[in-house]
């Protein structure tokens, strides 16, 4: 618990002091809402039952308002234009339950909820902090109707949260290798060239 | 026969199905994805298009890929290594692009359809663009314009017919120069070009256009000045400083131009002045290049594409300054068109006289949600209402097309605003009636009102018109009327005389980007019923997102922002 809380502290340091993971931050924060706005939309469908239907169409409108207000923050408070780079879109559950999807998404919901209100907690960004409060607010309206989530779903959940840490690994590995690379055929590739050129 | 073009891995992926000679679905995956310009593998789309067409696997002949995956990695790498090579940043995001993704494009169709490689073929970038226009155009002898930021290697491709006639290389690219002055100017570079081109209107001719040093058209040749702006290297961040070498800082997001569409004056901004000065050299050179290298002067139909055609401004300039009488661009003239382009490319031209058809796109599937619109209650409504946006409950009514019409066109005149989601979304990147937001085109006020509520989007940028035939030729101030006057792919002049019926949807320097609507449609029963038998039409979505795909993200949409009536199919739900 405390190593999550030093996590929080560390992060609302960088996000003071470091333009660049602020912007990092709210970029990927959108993201997350956003994709969770595309999770449900995507899942509503025409054997959904009704109340559920409801449920998960008022859901997914409040995600993409938070969506939208990291967006503009990141908007305000970056130097450059917006850049639209496709981080591309896996649905998260694949089965027939609509009951077990928004399970899922309650612990995914209750997950941000945890790290928002950490961050809004430790920032001083004034920015962030309203933003924060207006989604913290939602969030902490919508957990009332939570049902009890099951154990399975939250492995589902874990499962899924870190099946991306492998790909990050991954190219963490490969930009290591690369590097090694480049740096090993810049010699000879260099030496060639001007060889190449010195001959004609 | 089923004939499958898929195009991904640089903007805008896309898929397009050919059934028996016609052109069944084609789409971009953004609309599914809801992520703007998505690049990546069409799943989505190509899913929804199988299904929605029931076609497996097994039914499709070929696969065509919308671009030559290798040709295009060795002239990368022949690139990087003759221009680029100290470069640690661009070795890593070249192999990592290449070596981790796109070299394996083909590959990656086959183990997505489950089909065996023999079935996929690929064509070239440029090729792909080319015949997307020139098959569909019903034109017997043309030119066809390619102008692109960059294809395979090359930026520019002219053809006479199917013969290439002229390339310019990418390290003479236009299109590219005027991304780099959208992202100086604060935009999002390969997105919102189109604002650049609106805020040129704006400006005043500089005594001393920076573009002219830096782009020459010698000999019938397009050159950009290597030491200004050295286009050899793919190094785009050694670009952006080069570009802000030339003409100063540039402009952050978040600062202020304080410039409408809406007002008789506005003050001058430096920023507009650089986007005229931008705009001027692009449009003379395309001008000269065409002027210099279509020599058959007998010939006098062009063809479009690439995403230099969306600039409407050009287009007009095109027909103003050169001997071509019919221009045409096809529904989707930017990357999302290689995917059509590509099936077109196997299955030969479209029969001669077929109109162009925009309306390719997903469907309304309005029965997702229909029992969702008929069970909202006032206490579910409370949670989607805001300050801007009061309304307590929906009266929703079923009308026949005629009645449907009339009552919506009065509606209209009465100042409401008007959501539709009707039959096939567009392909392309304009809005034509099948998901659209409609209003008077002759308020200011109902104008601005969805620019700060609904699009939010800057007061510089106009909207467009959508009209009748009758009504096009009363009002527009031009001699001939062809085919990109059906899709806002050309921006045309209003008479003064009826100034005061259009001007919510006028630019500053009195043109609009029209829509003639196709008659015997639902869209033109609409326009045709209203007083002055124009509205103003702009396309169903927020900013930074797609246009709508299907009735849920209209429906959310609508109740998100004060959008007054939304009509979903034969249904009409009106905010009460």
């Amino acid at each position: 618990m405390s190593l999550l809380k030093i996590k929080y502290i560390l992060s609302s340091y960088l996000i003071e002091n470091s333009h660049s993971f602020l912007l990092s931050f709210l970029k990927r924060f959108h993201y997350i809402e956003d994709d969770s706005h595309w999770q449900i939309m995507t899942a509503i469908n025409l054997d959904t039952p009704l109340e559920l239907k409801k449920k998960l169409f008022l859901q997914a409108y409040e995600e993409r308002e938070h969506a939208t207000i990291f967006k503009t923050i990141l908007t305000k408070s970056s130097q450059t234009p917006f850049l639209y780079e496709s981080s591309s879109r896996s649905i998260y559950y694949k089965g027939n339950d609509p009951y077990r999807f928004s399970r899922l998404c309650q612990i995914g919901e209750g997950d941000a909820l945890t790290k928002f209100i950490n961050i809004y907690k430790f920032t001083k960004n004034l920015d962030l902090k309203k933003g924060l409060h207006q989604i913290i607010k939602d969030e902490v309206e919508h957990s009332k109707d939570h049902e009890n989530s099951l154990f399975r779903d939250k492995l589902y959940w874990f499962r899924y949260k870190y099946a991306t840490l492998g790909n990050k690994v991954a190219s963490q590995i490969s930009f290591v290798l690369l590097t090694f690379v480049y740096f090993l055929l810049l010699p000879y590739t260099s030496i060639l060239y001007f060889l190449n050129k010195a001959k004609k | 026969m089923i004939i499958l073009g898929i195009c991904f891995g640089y903007h805008d992926s896309s898929v397009c199905i050919i059934k028996d000679g016609e052109i069944i679905f084609s789409s971009e995956e953004e609309r599914f994805t809801y992520l703007k310009h998505d690049s990546s593998f069409p799943l989505f789309s190509l899913q929804y298009g199988l299904k929605k067409y029931g076609i497996n696997s097994n039914d499709i002949d070929h696969v065509i890929f919308g671009e030559n995956p290798y040709q295009k990695f060795l002239s990368r790498i022949d690139t990087f290594i003759h221009h680029d090579f100290t470069s640690l940043t661009n070795f890593i995001s070249l192999t990592k692009k290449w070596l981790g993704n796109n070299l394996w494009s083909v590959k990656k169709i086959s183990d997505h359809l489950n089909i065996s490689l023999d079935k996929i073929s690929y064509i070239d970038h440029h090729e792909a663009h080319h015949i997307s226009a020139l098959y569909q155009s019903n034109f017997k002898n043309s030119y066809s314009l390619v102008l692109d930021s960059i294809g395979q290697n090359e930026s520019i491709s002219l053809y006479l017919n199917n013969t290439l006639i002229k390339t310019v290389p990418f390290n003479n690219s236009l299109c590219y120069l005027y991304s780099l002055v959208t992202n100086w100017l604060g935009f999002s570079p390969n997105s919102s070009e189109c604002t650049t081109m609106a805020l040129s209107s704006f400006g005043k001719e500089m005594t001393y256009n920076p573009f002219e040093a830096l782009v020459h058209f010698i000999d019938g040749e397009i050159v950009i000045n290597k030491e200004l702006l050295n286009l050899n290297s793919m190094n785009s961040k050694l670009h952006i400083k080069q570009i802000e070498k030339i003409l100063g800082t540039p402009r952050t997001p978040q600062e202020n131009l304080d410039l409408s569409c809406f007002r008789s004056s506005n003050p001058q901004s430096h920023y507009a002045d650089i986007a005229l000065a931008m705009q001027d050299v692009f449009e003379d050179t395309i001008i000269s290049f065409l002027n210099y290298h279509c020599e058959d002067k007998e010939i006098t139909n062009l063809c479009i594409s690439g995403g230099g055609a969306h600039n409407c401004k050009l287009i007009r300039k095109i027909n103003e300054n050169t001997h071509f009488a019919n221009i045409f661009i096809p529904q989707a003239p930017g990357d999302a068109g290689l995917a059509l382009g590509a099936a077109l490319s196997k299955c030969g031209r479209i029969k001669l006289n077929t109109p162009l058809n925009f309306n390719l796109g997903s469907h309304v599937d309005l029965e997702e949600i229909k029992d969702l619109i008929l069970n909202l209650s006032e206490n579910d409504l409370k949670n989607y209402t805001s300050d801007h946006n009061k309304f307590s409950n929906l009266e929703i009514l079923k009308l026949d097309q005629v009645e449907h019409s009339r009552f919506i066109a009065n509606k209209i005149d009465e100042g409401k605003i008007i959501a539709i989601a009707q039959g096939q979304a567009e392909f392309g990147p304009r809005a034509l009636g099948a998901r659209s937001i409609i209003c008077r085109s002759d308020s200011t006020e109902i104008a601005t009102k969805i620019s700060k509520t609904i699009k939010k989007r800057a007061s510089y940028r106009p909207y467009a018109l959508s009209t009748t035939l009758d009504k096009a030729k009363e009002i527009f101030d031009c001699e001939h009327i062809d085919t990109t006057f059906y899709g806002m792919q050309t921006d045309v002049k209003i008479h003064d005389n009826f100034k005061n019926e259009v001007i919510g949807a006028i630019h500053i320097d009195q043109t609009t980007r029209p829509q003639i609507a196709t008659p015997d449609t639902f869209f033109h029963d609409i326009i045709s019923n209203t007083k002055n038998k124009i509205v103003l039409n702009t396309s169903l979505n927020e900013s930074g997102y797609p246009l709508c795909k299907s009735a849920k993200e209209a429906f959310l949409l609508f109740l998100k922002t004060p959008i007054d009536m939304i009509i979903l199919e034969n249904l009409l739900v009106i905010k009460k």
